[in-house]
């Protein structure tokens, strides 16, 4: 694992609570596949805050003590490094959700991408579609039942460009 | 924390958002090692490439303790008490590791006289406590049961607790059981507060974590370096909020601060003492007689006292029945205007005729254990069968030859009970054809 530092200005809305992505990635994990795609998977913490008017803020902090209950937000970038573009609709991230972990719902985000979930890892749909067994019964999955997610990337990706998905998690 | 008690005072939104937090239990454990993985698959020029990648980190140890007590008022402590006699009265912490790992817990208590509690009756005065005992309740049921349980100490301040481990979310019950001088008078109060604070391995209170916090007594430290995997520390418990709780200085063995704060690793919950009188009473039935087996007295020749005659009368339609409820001031405190109110069952009729059950004879005293100790009442041939009731005052006297009224007995009045005095209500009863 190597650290690189990179600033990420975003800005996103998750239930009416803005979240404010501040930048510093940190223990980020780097490789390089064919000599044309650079990985990287970075990890930061949710801080939460209220203050006196009840206002709650969410902030990205290094994830540096991770302790039961914690929400977490992995952040995963491709490059391409090469000198030949990616073919367009050619690009598939997938992730599985780290065990100890579940995925928290509505937070997978991928500019440009189709998201897909999977309850065993291995068959993805779209969530309407993810049904898991309970008490015998077969009902509609929910977030805590994904154990994997899948972007699709549409676009193709030329020679110096980069993009970004993420997803957030809770420790168990 | 006594949640129960915070509760009952604070309805603050940001409360009940830490409440939250802080219930959550076990969780993952420290130490604990999670991965994620990614892969991505794409191609160059339709030809199939792939990478991957991993980022780990290990979970933190978040020290979470708690304690709390489930007296909801000042537990009842009788003048002359004492652990040793086996009449005694505790207040009651439960410890809980809610930590992500097991840890040691150190235990301190503290004694904070008439110090008021947060939804407990007002305090007044200070009883003066003879001495104090600590126990865990091992095995659960409530009571000290000798070579079970485990003495924790008889002094104030830190306690020479077991320092084996807590198991994730292992609740302990620690009693505090005092003596009461049996000198002292009624509504004297007297508050304790249990502080918990987690320890290493060896016992030893845990003073800093790596986030910058300290327990009580210590300096604050700096903030130590983030280490992604390697298993910090984080002292993550929440202020208790209630004015009597309090930290303390585990390091110095003093009491140094005055709440319980946040994040010093370490908890407190108060609860406390209030003398009260204590009427012990008991309840005496016999058969006196039954239509096919007669009496079980007779008359002896003497007068008054009588000897069961071995006919065992049995408690069938007809037969009377005998009800003596004595009543003792054992507690070493003075009752003033002791009532006593009596339902009797539908299948009792009360006598109050001699012509109806003339003949049947009384015993000359009825013997009953009250509290442990044996009490005879000498109802000397007082006690006519034909009295609606029969009271015998505390103080020896008949507050009335013949009461009459209801079925129930309402209000029977025993008079003022000093110290010691006994006094009993007695009345005879029918067995109905139901």
């Amino acid at each position: 694992m190597t650290e690189s530092i990179q600033s990420i200005p975003k800005r996103l809305s998750t239930n009416g609570v803005a979240l404010f992505v501040l930048g510093i990635l940190l223990c980020s994990a780097v490789v390089n596949a064919n000599a044309q795609v650079e990985l990287k998977n970075t990890i930061k913490k949710i801080h939460t805050t209220v203050d006196a008017d009840g206002e709650i803020a969410r902030t990205l902090v290094p994830a540096d003590r991770v302790v039961p209950g914690d929400e977490l937000q992995y952040v995963i970038q491709f490059s391409n490094n090469g000198a030949d573009p990616i073919d367009a609709g050619s690009i598939v991230i997938t992730d599985l959700v780290p065990d100890h972990t579940e995925y928290v719902a509505n937070s997978a985000y991928g500019a440009g991408t189709k998201i897909s979930y999977s309850v065993d890892g291995e068959t993805f749909a779209e969530s309407q579609a993810l049904k898991v067994r309970r008490e015998g019964e077969e009902v509609d999955a929910s977030a805590p039942d994904y154990r994997a997610i899948q972007w699709a990337f549409n676009p193709g990706l030329a020679p110096g460009d980069s993009g970004y998905v993420s997803f957030n998690v809770r420790l168990k | 924390m006594n949640y129960s008690k915070l509760l009952s005072r604070l309805a603050l939104p940001v409360v009940g958002l830490s409440l939250a937090t802080q219930s959550f239990a076990l969780g993952t454990t420290a130490d604990v090692t999670v991965t994620n993985n990614v892969t991505m698959t794409y191609q160059v020029n339709s030809v199939d490439q792939n990478a991957a990648t991993t980022v780990d980190f290990e979970v933190d140890r978040k020290y979470i303790v708690n304690v709390t007590t489930t007296d909801t008022n000042w537990v009842t402590a009788v003048p002359g008490q004492t652990f040793a006699s086996g009449n005694y009265s505790s207040i009651l912490f439960s410890v809980t590791n809610n930590t992500n790992d097991s840890t040691v817990i150190r235990l301190a208590l503290v004694d904070q006289g008439q110090t008021a509690i947060t939804a407990f009756d007002a305090p007044t005065a200070e009883l003066s406590a003879d001495a104090i005992t600590v126990w865990e309740d091992t095995n659960d049921d409530g009571d000290y049961d000798l070579g079970t349980d485990v003495l924790l100490g008889n002094t104030l301040g830190i306690l020479p607790n077991t320092i084996a481990p807590y198991a994730e979310d292992e609740t302990r019950d620690y009693y505090v059981s005092v003596d009461v001088d049996a000198g002292d008078g009624a509504s004297l109060f007297e508050a304790y507060t249990l502080v918990a604070a987690v320890a290493d391995g060896g016992g030893a209170v845990i003073q800093t974590d790596d986030s910058g916090n300290s327990t009580v007594g210590v300096g604050d430290p700096t903030v130590n370096p983030n280490d992604m995997l390697t298993v910090q520390e984080v002292f993550a418990e929440f202020a208790s909020g209630l004015a009597e709780d309090l930290g303390y200085d585990f390091v110095n063995d003093l009491i140094v601060a005055t709440i319980d704060d946040d994040s010093d690793g370490q908890a407190s919950n108060t609860s406390g003492f209030r003398t009260r009188v204590a009427l012990g009473i008991a309840k005496h039935v016999e058969t006196l007689w039954d239509p096919i087996s007669g009496n079980q007295w007779v008359l002896d020749s003497g007068g008054p006292a009588t000897i069961a005659t071995g006919n065992n009368p049995k408690a069938i339609p007809g037969a009377v029945l005998l009800y003596v409820i004595g009543v003792s001031a054992d507690s070493g405190v003075d009752a003033t205007t002791v009532l006593l109110d009596d339902d009797i069952p539908e299948t009792l009729v009360r006598l109050g005729n001699a012509n109806s059950i003339g003949g049947i004879v009384l015993p000359d005293t009825v013997s009953m254990d009250i509290n442990g100790t044996t009490v005879i009442f000498d109802l000397d041939g007082t006690v006519a069968a034909d009295l609606n009731y029969y009271v015998e005052t505390c103080a020896g006297g008949v507050s009335s030859a013949l009461q009459s009224g209801s079925p129930e007995i309402d209000d029977a009045n025993l008079g003022d009970c000093d110290a010691l005095e006994t006094g009993y209500v007695a009345y005879t009863v029918t067995v109905g054809d139901l």
